[in-house]
């Protein structure tokens, strides 16, 4: 495997990710785009606080059977 | 939208330039690299994009903190705000009340002198006719 070749997966995921498309691997699995909206959380020492939104990839293996 | 094996296959050729069959052999060398390792117990990571990992039977994967922090670009400055230093909303004090009895602009029109004797008007007289008879001339006929 070429450098260059493992520097474009990783942006071609990652623009994808951006653009909320999935992606899958053949043979490996599907990276899906979550988006989390702000939300309200109460922490342990009795504060509140409000959270940004954020996204994050949620991965899910495929499996040979 | 959903991009599968063959539409991510011509994606990294529009991208880097390299030809079909060499990106499809580099894609299927890096997942089996992937899963070997994962099958004897280790983690592998792919630079830029983040780490794969076995719990069991299950294939985890952990985004590199650049990968993680690029999709938020939207967000970026937005932090966690503590909301328990709000002020508490004033009560409402008695003396408030009265004064906005006073800029009442009805106060006092209705129902405000119920209490004061009223004087009636309703009084009336009644106008005696004046009953005058005719009065009738005597003729004397001789």
């Amino acid at each position: 495997m070429t450098k260059e070749f493992l520097e474009t997966l990783g942006i071609v995921i990652r623009d994808q990710i951006i653009m909320k498309n999935t992606v899958e691997v053949k043979g490996l699995g599907t990276f899906k785009p979550v988006h989390h909206n702000q939300r309200q959380e109460k922490r342990a020492d009795g504060s509140n606080m409000v959270m940004p939104p954020k996204d994050t990839i949620e991965f899910t293996a495929e499996h040979k059977g | 939208m959903h991009i599968d094996h063959s539409k991510l296959v011509e994606l990294l050729v529009e991208t880097s330039g390299i030809e079909k069959d060499k990106i499809e052999t580099q894609l299927t060398e890096l997942v089996d690299e992937i899963r070997e390792a994962i099958s004897e117990g280790e983690a592998y990571e792919v630079d830029g994009l983040g780490i794969f990992s076995g719990i069991g039977n299950n294939m985890i994967f952990m985004p590199s903190e650049d990968l993680a922090t690029e999709i938020n670009y939207k967000y970026v400055g937005m932090e966690a705000i503590k909301i328990d230093d709000a002020p508490e909303k004033p009560k409402p004090s008695k003396e408030k009340k009265v004064k906005e009895d006073d800029d009442d602009p009805f106060a006092g029109l209705l129902g405000d002198d119920e209490d004061e004797p009223q004087e009636s008007d309703s009084s009336f007289e009644l106008d005696e006719p004046d009953e005058e008879e005719p009065k009738l001339s005597e003729k004397k006929i001789h």
